[in-house]
């Protein structure tokens, strides 16, 4: 149980949590897909570079509180991220994994640069970048259920499309789906949905709980069918768990999560291994096929 | 089989950023078998990219007929498995069948197009798990389960055993008898010689197209090549 008076302060903080940590996952399992895992770090960091330039001209007053001007750069700089990785996948850009990297590392050191200077810049950066859960508000609250009903949404009605596109966007392509389309809006969805989970809960938190809980899931799920609901509950189980070891370690429970569900990657390992060695079964997948 | 044409090439160059292959013409309809010959190298693959939609034309037109856009089946070179998650052998296959099809009849639908290449068995496995034979045949399955009318395999045989590649033609036959159109690209031609009912031949950039028994035995040596 959270301590008493928690649920009043942080009752708002505590459903965003839960509900992007239930979202994140499903979008991470599509970045796993793509052979992106690594793109809500870049998308992340991109982010946070729209929000500082629009600091930096005026747009904010460089303390962390976020404009709609700050608010709109980060998220356009975050859409065209996603957009652009989306499709270099799909066009078999083989670069895509460099830029990637390109982008992390130029958008984290100049969003820094650009508010080295300014009162309280860097430390509303830091902020975006380190920050926790606790400062989400009822707005983010609607945001995050609007965007993981989306999801739901999206993958019940469009998920075997979906699938086609991220594995095999050719074979798409010749069955019919508009895979241009779906890079622009899909990679449009990743880049909002990421940049506005880390204006609510910060980058670390939302690096985590896209990639830490599929990196759990697909060790012990059987079928993608049934990781999409398992990373899932791993990403709301890690956050739950975490917050409560936070609120009563009084330590970030933003963080607290993120190592939470990094501890149950090896720990779904463990579980595996003890599974397989009491039935002796299906030797283990590997992903190079059988000669 | 006669009947309107399902896909016409006319006057067609392709290529990535040269032209590789130039002077295509091409007609394919109902019930006709193809055999894209040609060494390795020669542009077989780049010329089915395009006819697909995949690449762009460097010259000249290609016209698909409106009811086969959404009844293309197509099993690349090297189909692409994703190694980092686990799928089973139904998910893949039923990534063929349209959106609006409700899960249970996509598994079912899954399961008879697995049974079509003798890999019924493959039904709830792992796909990271199965050999490289039967991951083909599990794309082949993924391209039936539309019920095409029109079927491009690149290199379909390569990797099966003897057992399944027989099955897996005599099959293909079956559905060519029944209306189906495929395209087979291949560089050995003992399976061409006895189901192409027509043969294109890709050599040094040009092209050369017709039906089996007019282009006769020295095209198939042609397409063979000078003996070791």
């Amino acid at each position: 149980m959270i301590a008493a008076g928690t649920w009043e302060l942080f009752g708002d903080a505590i459903v965003v949590g839960a509900l992007l940590a239930a979202l994140l996952p499903l979008l991470g399992v599509l970045l796993v897909l793509r052979h992106q895992m690594f793109l809500a770090a870049s998308i992340g960091q991109a982010a946070t570079l729209g929000i500082a330039f629009a600091w930096c001209i005026g747009g904010g007053d460089g303390h962390g509180d976020t404009s709609v001007a700050a608010l709109a750069a980060g998220q356009s700089l975050a859409m065209a991220t996603a957009i652009a990785a989306m499709r270099a996948l799909s066009v078999r850009d083989a670069a895509f994994e460099a830029r990637a990297a390109w982008t992390f590392l130029f958008a984290g050191s100049a969003s820094m640069l650009l508010l080295a200077n300014a009162p309280h810049g860097a430390h509303g950066v830091q902020r975006l970048v380190l920050s926790s859960v606790l400062g989400a508000s009822r707005t983010d609250v609607v945001g995050a259920a609007v965007l993981l009903a989306i999801v739901v949404v999206a993958l019940s009605w469009r998920g075997r499309g979906l699938l086609a596109w991220a594995i095999d966007p050719p074979f798409a392509q010749v069955v019919g789906t508009p895979v241009l389309a779906y890079d622009l809006v899909v990679g449009a969805f990743v880049g909002f949905a990421i940049g506005f989970a880390i204006q609510a809960t910060g980058l670390a938190f939302t690096f985590g709980a896209t990639v830490l809980p599929v990196l759990a899931a697909r060790v012990l799920a059987a079928s993608l069918a049934s990781l999409l609901w398992l990373a899932p509950a791993v990403g709301v189980a890690a956050f739950g768990g975490g917050f409560w070891f936070g609120d009563r370690a009084d330590v970030p429970p933003g963080q607290s999560a993120v190592v939470v569900a990094a501890v149950a990657v090896p720990l779904a390992v463990a579980i595996r291994r003890v599974r397989s060695g009491r039935a002796p079964s299906p030797s283990r997948p590997s992903a190079r096929p059988a000669p | 089989m006669t009947g309107p044409p399902l896909l016409v090439a006319r006057s067609l160059s392709v290529g990535h950023d040269r032209d590789v292959v130039t002077g295509i013409d091409l007609e394919l309809r109902a019930g006709e078998s193809w055999f894209v010959l040609g060494a390795n190298g020669s542009g077989k693959s780049t010329l089915v990219a395009t006819l697909l939609g995949l690449l762009p034309p460097r010259a000249g037109e290609i016209r698909v007929a409106d009811s086969v856009r959404r009844a293309v089946g197509y099993v690349p070179q090297e189909p692409r498995f994703e190694p980092s998650l686990p799928m089973l052998a139904a998910e893949f296959v039923a990534m063929g069948i349209d959106a609006g099809v409700r899960r249970r009849a996509a598994k079912e639908r899954a399961a008879a197009a697995l049974d079509a290449v003798g890999a019924r068995d493959l039904l709830d496995r792992d796909v990271r798990a199965l050999s490289t034979g039967q991951r083909r045949r599990v794309a082949i399955a993924r391209a039936l389960v539309r019920s095409p009318r029109l079927l491009v395999l690149d290199e379909p045989l390569a990797n099966l055993d003897l057992r399944a590649a027989s099955a897996l033609a005599a099959d293909l036959e079956q559905r060519r008898r029944a209306g189906l159109c495929v395209v087979h690209v291949a560089h050995e031609v003992g399976i061409a010689r006895r189901l192409a009912t027509h043969l294109a031949l890709v050599a040094d950039g040009r092209f050369r197209a017709g039906p089996a028994a007019l282009l006769g035995r020295e095209a198939f040596a042609e397409a063979e090549g000078p003996p070791p």
